[in-house]
């Protein structure tokens, strides 16, 4: 009987031990996933968190589609019959795409403001490096905010003292309710977060293969902001020293259909990687500029950005730019894309900036600031078995811009950055106004969802 | 009351303890030796209650044979007997008496009310009470109950039987979960769902409520489908705070108890076969879509609503515009050919796609054998247990084996030793039910009735033009989507009985499920090929993909109690102290191939090597309490109960794991009291409980910000915050008041309860979304609050009863409003609101009430939908964009809900019959707008439309509300969401009906059987919806009505079970 006792008493023990505990044994194993405190600490991880910043890019919110296709079916480029909000100025704070832009770059300003505010051990020249790409990163990600929601070119909103967008920097903010900074101030905030990444970043750690900001990257967008905002002198400024560097140029006519498949080309500044395995398929660029048919005339790809045939009158015969891989009819007998994005699994890398641009930019600086315009405009249609330009004027900058630039994504913006009218919503529905510079419509509405949860949100005019 | 010595004398032997009895009988066995034990003699006396009333009716038989008289109409009965039988009087309502026939010529009876009832004692998980005892709502279905109803999982049996339980099943899928709400939705964002207590082991499950795997879109499996139905002795289900206290941080959606059976000591063994045999069909007619020429002329008024009179033709000419359009500029995707004539070419073939994807007469078999038995020292339960089910849509069926073993011993006269083992396998060949393009269920309603499912030759048609859906005939045959789980479960306890009123007892459980995913497909045809790219850009197809999941989740837990139980005099205690620990462990493995180099092989393991990829998960979770009940009464009169559980989860941050939860409750038993003595109630009592549980059905890191590493760029894994957690965040909690009173009627022939209750939920684990510029979706805060309030009634009558005939109807109701009291607020100094698309949530409104677009019909003049631009009611706009959403007074939850039950019994026939209702609430069908769009999406390409569309506006003046269908918009507006679609949720379904007869003694002593029944039963026989626009089943939660998941069931059963 004793011996029971005593075995008795023994599981008893053993029993209590067991399932006695406190707070620190109900911690649980994490495996999956890691604290967001205390898991960043060296420069590798904080690689990481940059990549993360182009990783957010490379969604079909922002560079993979929307931000591009807005700038093209909003203007006198294309239209689309799948986004026909978006294409026909008809857009409400419900529409898909205003609220997939706005979450799409503000998660790219999340990532990169992880970045910019965690610190870490490790090469200290890296990782100022690293920061800064991420300052370039964030200061891109506002601009593009801007350009899409600001109420800069609204009639009646106060240019310049009009309404931005929230500028956030803090990652772990506690405040759930940010209030909308004014153009001027977000402009001089991406001003100061450029000017911080050419501070830290250093031109012998620029990655060559371009697919990673570069200082040459962040003195071409200092460029392209202070053209955007007019301020020619500092863009020809920036331009200029992105010429200097001399390790760019215009990507020639034998090259120019090719380089829209290859990596790395001579006149890419900066670009976005994709591959066969890591892209946004269906809800590509590529795929809604393509199309294609199979034998028995089956749709496999349907894409639904369609191009103007007044696209086509703009050039001389015989340029690259309207070679049948680049623009061409589709077998219906609709004109399309064929040649920016070529790539059938959508594996091509999306070009942001490229050298192209830059000297555009700066020919209109030139042209603004009176320098010698000419000779930079027509080193594009040189390169594109076009003629030259006999004078160099607003007019034909914006034409060599639109020609070259064209289903890029910059349309819009030099429509209205040049006070002008949107004149053409939708071939199919001619019916349709246009759309007369300072219209409401300019600017996207504030998307519902943002609105809704964020109090301190104020809706743009007339949405 | 009538006094002679006799009656004393047999009064005084039942009021005595059980030695007295005993003593007693032996004495009168011992008188009986000295007399003739052979002669047949003539005994009468009279029947009368406590009361002294004759009793009417009374069955008196003479132990061992089938021989027996009834009492008359004055109570008194005579009966021819030996002297040494025994005779055994029964009455409804009374306890049984037996009588060992001596001496004496007259047996005078008094039959006490059947206390039974009151002393039956009621599982509360931890504890076991007497109805006496009780202070909250608690009730508890018997075996017989659950035993009855062929479920393959044993929580289906508690629809209609618990006021205030509403349930669904997600599927008629066999094998798929239930969704199961008490008394309304507690909770906003954390778990709705009760907890569910196996043996005493509070269950393993992820957030509180169930196992359940799905995969992949496919059919879920209900975690409980392990249990075989017919091992549980009882289900008890606590609502109320005294009793969910006890279960701390997860009783606050109430509890449910399942608790199995066990063997009865020192009884022979006995066995029990049970079989069945039916056949399933469902439960509902689909609803009639259009055929292929009603569509073609559909598309035409399409066309010439939309084209007509800008392009000059006429509704004759719409044919010609359309074709000539399709062929020269390719329309609505592009298409340049004439599916219509295509169609006709190919001889107009109609297709019964609902006939097609059925499974007609799909057979239900199931064979249960149990043993139970025991010697004095120990008992034991074995059962083994076969479910063969065919599901009533192609390509699904489900088999489960069980087998369970019972056992408890006596190690000594202190320790007793005591095992419950389970094991099971479930083989479930699912559905890809959540899907579209690959679900026989959906298939009837999308599919462009211009396919046609097989070739001239009769082969399978897998080139489907101007449709996304495959041919799900030939999925159906060769891919392959099967679960196949596994649980393991034992749960073992060691008694020590200290003394007589304290024990200490520790119980260990381990719980283990295996669920293996396997998904094939084919080579040939579906959704596997897809085309990839080569390097240099060439195209090539990868054909066929292969799936398999295996996950694993472990549980165990330990519990430590000591229990202390005594009376002084009057006075009862009951007190437990309890400890217990649990932890939980799942890990998971995925892999996934694709290509396959031949047809015939289905494993992962013989995909194209570079096109593999596996991945591993793993995560766990534990919980840790201290627990302490305490339960007085007094003189079985007052009854005074509390509860205290402290407990810890690892859920929340370090400082924020415990949390205290308690209650009190009493109640008076005022039928016990001498004044009650001759009152029309055989029991009275008044209760009031009240007290604090909790919620922790959140996810297992919330808390925490959380890093991810599932991205990459340039093919590099990155690092980005996915989720910002909230480091202050603890439990839910909710407070309940409850109050009822019990009571018995005319000896108990009616009785019932009335229950009030009162459920204020706060600092709800809510989770708030975030502003997209924060970066963040969303993240959880302790606000918000709710409540819930309602009354249930539950009532039992028996209505006949006499020696042969016996009728029982017993039913309850429930009435539940929810109310959502505060949400957080926001910066503006508001409460924030949430719309989800069909409710929105805000301060002051019912829980998920409906907000919506409201429909006012079609414009007899243009053909436009019309909505109230206020969303209400006063001007109409067509033009959705002007129109607002508002609340519509109703929700998706009813607010009146109950069942009904009948039991007849005529000898050894019975007839039973149950019913189960809801009403007060709303539903929405969803994918309304494909099945009833007026655009080209419906009519030109790819899906199908309803027959209703046949209703749809052509000219000014008519009157419908199906609007004019327009061949220029794929999906006007009027397929939006709006109350066009809302249609009155109101039904009653005849859940089943089951006739059964008990073969007679005669028979069963010449087979040398204790038992036999028959039975058949008939399940879903029918459903009566208010809503005659309402096609799809309303026996839904949530209150979207989906085509994708399989219909409910009907079933017919036919049943044979004997006992020997």
């Amino acid at each position: 009987m004793k011996n029971k006792i005593k075995i008795i008493l023994a599981i008893i023990v053993v029993s209590i031990t067991i399932s006695s505990c406190t707070s620190k044994d109900l911690e649980q194993t994490l495996t999956q996933e890691a604290a967001v405190e205390g898991t960043i600490e060296t420069f590798e991880d904080l690689d990481l968190v940059v990549s993360a910043t182009y990783s957010w890019m490379t969604q079909s919110n922002y560079y993979s589609r929307n931000a591009i296709m807005a700038g093209e079916i909003r203007s006198d480029n294309a239209y689309s019959t799948s986004f026909t909000r978006l294409s026909e100025f008809n857009l409400t704070e419900r529409s898909t795409t205003p609220a997939g832009v706005w979450s799409g770059i503000y998660s790219t300003i999340g990532a990169a403001n992880l970045a910019i505010s965690t610190t870490v051990s490790g090469d200290v020249k890296k990782i100022k490096h690293t920061k800064g790409a991420a300052y370039a990163l964030r200061a891109l990600a506002y601009f593009d905010l801007l350009r899409f929601y600001g109420q800069h070119f609204v009639a009646g909103e106060g240019d310049m003292n009009s309404l931005g967008v929230p500028y956030i920097t803090d990652f772990q903010s506690k405040v759930y309710a940010n209030s909308r900074n004014t153009v001027a101030e977000c402009k001089v905030l991406i001003e100061e977060d450029l000017a911080m990444a050419i501070t830290l970043m250093s031109i012998d750690l620029d990655n060559p293969s371009k697919q990673y900001m570069t200082t040459n990257g962040v003195k071409a967008l200092q460029a392209r902001i202070a053209l955007y905002f007019k301020e020619f002198e500092k863009a020809r400024d920036y331009a200029k020293q992105v010429i200097d560097s001399n390790l760019f140029s215009v990507i020639p006519a034998t090259k120019y259909i090719a380089s829209w498949k290859t990596e790395s080309t001579e006149n890419s500044i900066f670009e976005l990687a994709y591959d066969s395995e890591d892209n946004s398929g269906t809800s590509s660029i590529a795929y809604a500029y393509r199309d294609f048919t199979d034998a028995d005339g089956d749709i496999l790809s349907n894409g639904h950005i369609f191009v103007y045939e007044a696209v086509l009158d703009l050039f001389t015969p015989g340029d690259i730019r309207i070679d049948t891989l680049m623009i061409n009819k589709d077998h219906e007998g609709d004109l399309r894309n064929f040649g920016k994005y070529p790539s059938n699994d959508y594996s091509d890398n999306i070009n942001v900036i490229r050298y192209e641009e830059v000297i555009l930019i700066y020919a209109e600086a030139l042209l603004e600031t009176g320098g010698d315009a000419l000779q930079w405009l027509n080193m594009i249609p040189a390169e594109r078995n076009s003629a030259p330009y006999a004078v160099a004027n607003k007019e034909n900058i914006l034409l060599e811009r639109r020609k070259e630039l064209l289903f890029e994504g910059f349309r819009f913006d030099d429509l209205a950055r040049t006070g002008q009218n949107i004149s053409v919503l939708n071939n199919d529905n001619p019916s349709l106004e246009p759309i007369l510079f300072g219209d409401f419509r300019y600017a996207f509405p504030i998307p519902e969802n943002e609105l809704g949860l964020n109090t301190s949100m104020v809706q743009n005019k007339d949405y | 009351m009538i006094m002679n010595k006799q009656l004393f004398t047999d009064f005084f032997i039942l009021k005595k303890s059980k030695t007295l009895v005993s003593i007693m009988t032996l004495f009168l066995f011992a008188i009986q030796l000295y007399g003739n034990r052979n002669q047949e003699k003539e005994i009468s006396g009279k029947i009368t209650n406590t009361n002294g009333i004759s009793l009417v009716g009374v069955s008196i038989v003479i132990k061992g044979t089938a021989k027996g008289e009834q009492s008359n109409f004055d109570g008194n009965y005579t009966i021819k007997v030996k002297t040494g039988q025994q005779l055994i009087f029964t009455y409804i309502g009374m306890i049984t008496v037996e009588k060992t026939v001596g001496i004496s010529n007259i047996i005078d009876i008094t039959m006490e009310n059947n206390t039974e009832k009151l002393n039956e004692v009621i599982v509360l998980g931890y504890t076991t009470r007497t109805k006496n005892e009780i202070t909250g709502s608690t009730v508890q279905v018997k075996a017989e109950e659950i035993n009855q109803f062929q479920a393959t999982s044993v929580d289906q049996a508690l629809q209609g039987r618990v006021a205030g339980l509403n349930i669904a099943t997600s599927s008629g899928t066999p094998g798929s979960s239930q969704v199961i709400r008490i008394r309304g939705y507690g909770s906003l964002n954390a778990g709705t769902e009760p907890l569910f207590v196996i043996d005493g082991v509070p269950s393993g499950a992820y957030t509180g409520g169930n196992y359940n795997y799905s995969n992949s879109g496919g059919s879920s499996l209900n975690g409980l489908t392990a249990i075989n139905g017919d091992d549980v002795e009882s289900i008890t289900v606590l609502k109320d705070a005294s009793a969910t206290a006890a279960y701390g941080a997860r009783g606050s959606n109430g509890v449910i108890i399942i608790t199995t059976k066990s063997g009865k000591g020192n009884k022979k063994t006995s066995f029990n076969l049970k079989t069945t045999y039916g056949v399933r069909n469902r439960a509902i007619e689909l609803p009639q879509m259009l055929t292929a020429s009603q569509r073609e002329q559909l598309l035409y008024d399409a066309v010439y609503n939309s084209y007509g009179v800008n392009n000059n033709f006429t509704r004759e000419g719409a044919q010609a515009f359309y074709e000539n359009r399709v062929l020269n500029n390719g329309w609505w995707g592009g298409v340049r050919r004439l599916p219509y004539q295509n169609w006709r070419d190919a001889g107009s073939p109609v297709t019964n796609w609902e006939d097609l994807v059925g499974n007609k007469d799909a057979t239900t078999k199931t064979y249960n054998l149990s043993a139970t038995g025991g010697t004095v020292k120990s008992s034991f339960f074995i059962s083994l247990g076969y479910t063969d089910i065919e599901g009533t849509t192609i390509g699904s069926d489900y088999k489960r084996y069980t087998g369970r073993v019972n056992y408890a011993t006596d190690i000594s006269s202190k320790l007793k030793f005591s095992t419950r083992t389970n094991a099971s396998n479930v083989i479930q060949n699912s559905l890809f039910e959540q899907g579209f393009t690959s679900n026989p269920n959906a298939l009837p309603f999308f599919v462009s009735p211009l396919e046609h499912p097989y070739n001239e030759d009769g082969s399978y048609n897998l080139g489907f033009k101007d449709t996304a859906y495959f041919n799900v005939l030939y999925l159906a045959e060769n891919n392959i989507s099967k679960n196949n789980y596994t649980r393991a479960t034992t749960n073992n306890t060691l008694e020590w009985k200290i003394s007589d009123a304290l024990k200490f007892k520790t119980q260990t459980n381990l719980d283990y499920n295996i669920s293996s995913y396997q998904q094939y497909l084919n080579r040939r045809h579906g959704s596997s090929s897809s085309i990839q790219y080569t390097e240099n850009g060439e195209q090539k197809t990868i054909r066929g993909s292969a799936t398999r999941t295996i996950e694993r989740d472990f549980g165990w837990s330990i519990q430590n109690s000591l229990n202390y139980k005594n009376s002084f005099g009057q006075h009862t205690f009951d007190i437990l102290l309890l400890q217990e620990y649990q932890k939980n462990k799942y890990d998971s493995q995925t892999s996934s191939g694709q290509g396959f180099a031949i047809n015939g092989l289905t494993e992962v393991y013989d995909t194209n090597k570079e096109r593999q990829t596996a991945s591993t998960w793993h995560s766990d979770w534990s919980n840790a309490s201290y627990l302490a009940l305490l339960n007085y009464n007094f003189d079985n009169k007052y009854v005074f109960d509390t509860t205290f559980r402290r407990e810890g989860a690892s859920r929340f941050s370090s400082g924020k794991r415990f949390g205290n939860f308690w209650s009190i409750g009493a109640a008076w038993n005022i039928s016990s009291e001498k004044f009650m003595k001759n009152s029309v109630f055989s029991y009275l009592k008044v209760r009031a409980s009240f007290g604090v549980s909790g919620n922790n059905g959140v996810g297992r890191n919330d808390y925490k910000s959380l890093l991810s590493f599932r991205a990459d760029y340039n093919g590099e894994s990155v690092i980005f915050a996915r989720t910002r957690g909230n480091a202050d965040i603890t439990w839910e909690k909710s407070r309940t008041l409850d109050t009822g009173i019990d009571f018995g009627l005319f000896d108990g022939r009616v009785s019932g309860s009335v229950a009030y209750f009162n459920k204020f939920t706060f600092d709800q684990l809510f989770r708030r979304s975030l502003p997209p510029s924060t970066s963040f979706g969303s993240t959880r805060f302790n606000e918000g609050e709710l409540s819930n309030k309602g009354y249930e009634l539950e009532l039992d009558v028996t209505a006949i009863k006499t020696k042969d005939f016996k009728w029982n109807i017993s039913g309850n109701l429930a009435t539940v409003k929810g109310i959502i009291e505060k949400l957080p607020i926001a910066a503006d100094g508001n409460p924030i609101t949430n719309d989800n698309g069909y409710t929105r949530l805000a301060v002051g409104q019912k829980i998920y009430e409906w907000y919506l677009y409201k429909w006012a019909g079609v414009d007899p003049e243009t053909g436009d939908g019309q909505w109230f631009i206020n969303g209400k009611d006063g001007e109409l706009t067509s033009d959705l964009d002007k129109a607002e959403k508002a609340y519509q007074g109703t929700t998706p939850n009813p607010t009146l809900s109950g069942g009904l039950f009948t039991n007849l019994n005529y000898k050894g026939f019975f007839v039973n019959a149950s019913f189960y209702f809801a009403t007060g609430h709303q539903v929405i069908e969803t994918w309304a707008n494909y099945t009833k769009n007026n655009g080209w999406a419906t009519l030109g390409r790819s899906f199908n439309g309803s027959a209703h569309l046949l209703k749809s506006w052509k000219k000014p003046g008519d009157i419908t509300d199906y609007p004019k269908l327009k061949g220029n918009t794929r999906f006007p507006d009027e397929g939006n969401t709006s109350t066009r679609f809302l249609f009155d949720g109101d039904y009653i379904r005849f859940r089943e009906a089951v006739i059964g007869y008990n073969l007679p003694k005669s028979v069963l002593d010449a087979l040398g059987v204790r038992g036999i029944t028959f039975t058949l039963r008939g399940t879903n026989l029918f459903t009566w919806v208010k809503d005659d626009r309402m096609e799809m089943d309303p026996e839904i939660l949530g209150g979207l009505t989906s085509p994708l998941s399989t219909p409910p069931v009907k079933s017919f059963v036919f049943g044979a079970n004997i006992k020997f």
